[in-house]
């Protein structure tokens, strides 16, 4: 059976910074497969709307993974992560835990209409609750306001959407500089495709140059590295992997 | 997919590198919130607040760029 697991708001202005939401969700990913639950996909942080309005946003964002599990343990899955939370998550956070069994929801896009408006406008929990009771869908709070419930379940709808997000952790396929082709750096970075910023898919010829870092996203359901042209005047285009700056406003405007 | 959009929060970019070289709380954060290339940057600390178009410091300094 595949789940969606999504959480937000685990961490404040006090902690050492040593566990952040993405570190948390990564626990909750392999202990699916230690204890012999299923197995995981990677983690996808979601950003969601920065506003004052939201108080202490320090990142407001939330993090999501999808799972194939064995139906007989999908409580041990929320036992778990619920645990995890109160016990792992800071003090003064507001822990959310969403968990979405995506066969079972009658109408998917009113959940993923849900995330795309997070990150457009401030939402409030009796609407999350509220929707989350006519699809179906495990939400819990577990510490503080529970007002990470908001971003959890909009994680896990622009998750179901497949067009939002980055993929948690950077490539390591080379260092700055390095030229591949768009197939070897596919198999290199076990990634479906290379993507211009307008969205053209890059032949499996084609020129990539490695830049500071390489980040993968989701778009379309795959999993994607976006690229921009460094160059191309009269020679073939030389691509080169997106900057953190841009990797960032991607996820802001929604790709 | 469109990178055609233009960052508000990049048009202090110079400004955030300029002070957190000088601060004693910068404190970088975990990698997946990091938003800018310069890894000494305001923008990439833990202790940066988003505002709609920038953002507030909070490591008990004088807000930065509201």
């Amino acid at each position: 059976m595949r789940i969606l697991v999504s959480i937000d708001d685990t961490d404040n202005f006090t902690t050492k910074g040593i566990k952040g939401t993405g570190d948390l969700a990564k626990n909750i990913s392999r202990a699916i497969k230690s204890n012999g639950w299923g197995a995981s996909r990677r983690i996808t942080r979601h950003q969601l709307l920065l506003h004052e309005d939201i108080p202490y946003t320090s990142h407001n964002s939330s993090m999501c993974f999808e799972a194939d599990i064995d139906p007989q343990f999908l409580q041990n899955v929320i036992d778990f992560s619920s645990r995890h939370l109160e016990t792992e998550s800071e003090p003064e956070a507001d822990p959310g835990l969403c968990i979405v069994i995506p066969e079972r929801l009658a109408d998917p896009e009113r959940l993923i209409s849900f995330g795309y408006r997070a990150k457009r406008e401030v939402l409030d929990k009796d609407g999350a609750y509220a929707l989350a009771a006519e699809l179906g869908i495990h939400l819990s709070e577990h510490g503080g306001t529970g007002q990470g419930i908001i971003g959890a379940m909009a994680g896990a709808g622009l998750r179901l959407g497949g067009n939002d997000g980055s993929f948690k952790d950077k490539h390591k396929v080379g260092e700055p500089g390095a030229i591949f082709s768009a197939a070897e750096l596919c198999a290199l970075a076990q990634v479906d495709e290379i993507k211009s910023l307008d969205g053209a898919v890059l032949g499996g010829d084609e020129t990539v140059a490695l830049g500071n870092m390489v980040k993968s996203i989701l778009s379309g359901g795959k999993t994607v590295i976006p690229v921009q042209l460094s160059e191309s005047a009269g020679q073939a285009p030389v691509w080169k992997t997106c900057s953190k700056e841009q990797i960032h406003l991607l996820q802001r405007t929604g790709q | 997919m469109t990178g055609s959009e233009r960052d508000p929060y990049l048009s202090v970019k110079l400004q955030a590198a300029e002070q957190a070289s000088g601060c004693r709380s910068f404190r970088p954060d975990v990698e997946e919130e990091c938003v800018t290339d310069e890894p000494l940057s305001c923008l990439n600390c833990y202790f940066r607040r988003w505002t709609s178009d920038s953002y507030r410091c909070m490591a008990g300094k004088p807000a930065t760029t509201d």
